[in-house]
């Protein structure tokens, strides 16, 4: 039980991280058009990099949880 | 053949192939079961699931609007990507617990289970409504979209009216017939095609037009190095504006209740398995874009009527010597209007009869509500073609106009899964008075404070309104008692 809930906690925070990196203010440090990454804008190229961060946190959640109830 | 009747032939393969796959899910399944028609019999897979909830995303207002967007807002299309990618992280929490729920009480809408868990008809009354106004404006959405490509790809051989009325007729029949299923499995075929469609479009008027990325993004910034960046002077969005775009989008994606309900089609795991995929779906979004910033200096700003026309432009003009090519982006962009045309369809038939009907006349027998769902399908679909045809408005307000209702159900939905105090009372007028408020900064006042989206101000007061009621009733054992089982569930 404890570690249900422990889980779930980092799960939120987890959540609440990426949605502030991708909104103001936190998002003011990718707002730069300036050309990177594959030619792309910075701002794209800082979206692009949080959803990867997403995906792979995603993946270290459905790794450890062990709540399978089928 | 000229290309515009390889691309009628292609659309009117795609249209044969989806109808068959439609009609086909439901063969072999009880017709005549609402479990069955609603959440199919809580068996979907994983595989399934992936490609229904993608293809929801992959809607008309990607496909259209998207490139829309970034050719007229620039980085404010960002905002498409982050709100696909976070859209979903909530179910994550709240979904296998819906399941659950879902599971042991027989519950098949989001009406079902707050109804359950507040105890009130009023408000499922009040949820079945807010969901069909929703709805509406989102099919007629999708529906403008279907009828444009058609006109537009066939130069004006196949009128809008009649382009239209084809497509939507396709889903009409086989989410009727077919019902949850029916959409699920056409989803997974327009889902391949449309993620096809846009990488290669994205990729070939990227180097066509301009020969590679950092040439195109170069010229943008030549020309307006704010186009490119959020909140400046000669950006086109506020940083507030684009910042609750993009949280209310996120609390209210999962409320949608046609995704919603959804959580009672699979199971827990799979649900959660879903939700990782998510982001990667919103990856693939990224070409869509591309198109739109390819025809940054290509399409002169006066040739559209509006910017959603970007890309039937750019296939029109630009795109025309390759037949082929040209006949299977017209079913791409077809598909993508469609997969969630049918989605939506059927959200609002089961929320019209359970929700609506079946609360006010609780006699109705299973095969009675069942008839009414189906007929519910043929009304929502002729409403919003009505819409369609004779009422118009810009492709993307409208859509952001109805998410700024329906995620003001997000406080009934979580403080029921985790706040036992939170009491019938409370969630109603909060809701209600967020619809209002949403409403009034939206279509009334016209501009909203600190230039937020208006559907983010509505919540807040929406949540005051709610807590405050709930702090302030006072509960009975037994409410308490009831209510603690949605929470530890």
């Amino acid at each position: 039980m404890v570690k249900k809930f422990n889980i779930k906690t980092w799960y939120i925070i987890f959540t609440c991280f990426i949605l502030l990196v991708l909104i103001f203010p936190i998002f003011a440090l990718g707002n730069s058009a300036n050309l990177s990454f594959l030619g792309m804008p910075f701002i794209m190229v800082w979206v692009l990099f949080w959803i990867i961060v997403e995906f792979l946190g995603l993946l270290v959640f459905v790794i450890l949880d062990k709540d399978v109830e089928e | 053949m000229e290309a515009w009747q390889i691309a009628l032939l292609a659309m009117f393969i795609y249209l044969i192939i989806a109808f068959s796959i439609g009609l086909a899910a439901g063969r072999g399944r009880s017709f005549f079961s609402i479990s069955e028609y609603a959440v199919g019999d809580r068996g979907f897979g994983l595989f399934v699931m992936w490609f229904l909830m993608g293809g929801i995303i992959f809607s008309a207002f990607a496909f259209l609007g998207g490139p829309g967007w970034a050719y007229s807002k620039g980085a404010a299309s960002l905002y498409i990507l982050a709100y696909c990618a976070l859209g979903l992280m909530p179910w994550y929490i709240i979904g296998p617990k819906v399941a659950r729920l879902g599971k042991k009480s027989n519950y098949i809408t989001m009406g079902d289970f707050l109804g359950d868990r507040y105890n009130s008809k009023f408000l499922v009354i009040i949820i079945g409504i807010v969901s069909l106004l929703a709805f509406i404006p989102y099919l007629t959405l999708q529906i403008k979209g279907m009828g444009y490509i058609f006109n537009v790809l066939t130069f004006d051989h196949i009128s809008y009216n009649n382009g239209a009325l084809l497509a939507l007729g396709v889903v009409v029949v086989y989410v009727a017939t077919s019902g949850v299923r029916g959409a699920a499995w056409s989803d997974v075929f327009q889902a391949i095609l449309m993620l096809i469609v846009a990488w290669v479009l994205g990729i070939y008027f990227v180097e066509s037009l301009h020969g590679s990325l950092g040439n195109m993004f170069g010229k943008i910034i030549a020309d307006n190095p704010e186009f490119l960046t959020i909140g400046n002077e000669g950006s086109k969005i506020s940083s507030a504006r684009y910042s609750s775009n993009i949280v209310v989008s996120m609390l209210g994606f999962v409320m949608w209740p046609h995704l919603f309900t959804k959580s009672y089609t699979t199971t827990a795991r799979r649900i959660k398995l879903t939700v990782l995929v998510y982001p990667i779906f919103a990856l693939f979004l990224l070409p869509v874009l591309f198109i739109g910033f390819a025809a940054i200096g290509v399409v002169p700003t006066d040739a559209l009527g509006r910017p959603g026309e970007v890309l039937p432009y750019l296939i029109t003009h630009h795109l025309t010597e390759s037949g082929i090519l040209y006949g299977i982006v017209g079913a791409g962009a077809l598909a993508a209007a469609m997969s969630s045309s049918d989605a939506i369809t059927h959200g609002a038939s089961v929320s019209f009869g359970r929700d609506i009907c079946k609360v006010i006349f609780p006699s109705l027998k299973e095969n009675q509500e069942l008839w009414i769902m189906r007929g519910a399908v043929v009304g929502v679909g002729a409403i919003a073609y009505c819409i369609a045809i004779y009422g118009s408005d810009g492709l993307i307000k409208l859509l952001l106009g109805a998410y700024g209702a329906i995620v003001q159900i997000a406080p009934a939905v979580y403080s029921g899964l985790f706040w036992r105090r939170a009491s019938a009372l409370g969630v109603t007028l909060g809701l209600i008075t967020g619809v209002i408020v949403t409403t009034y900064f939206q279509y009334i006042h016209g501009s909203s404070p600190y230039d937020l989206h208006p559907g983010l101000i509505g919540l807040t007061i929406n949540i005051i309104i709610m807590a405050s009621i709930s702090l302030l009733q006072k509960h009975k054992a037994e409410y308490l008692a009831h209510a603690s089982k949605f929470i530890d569930e």
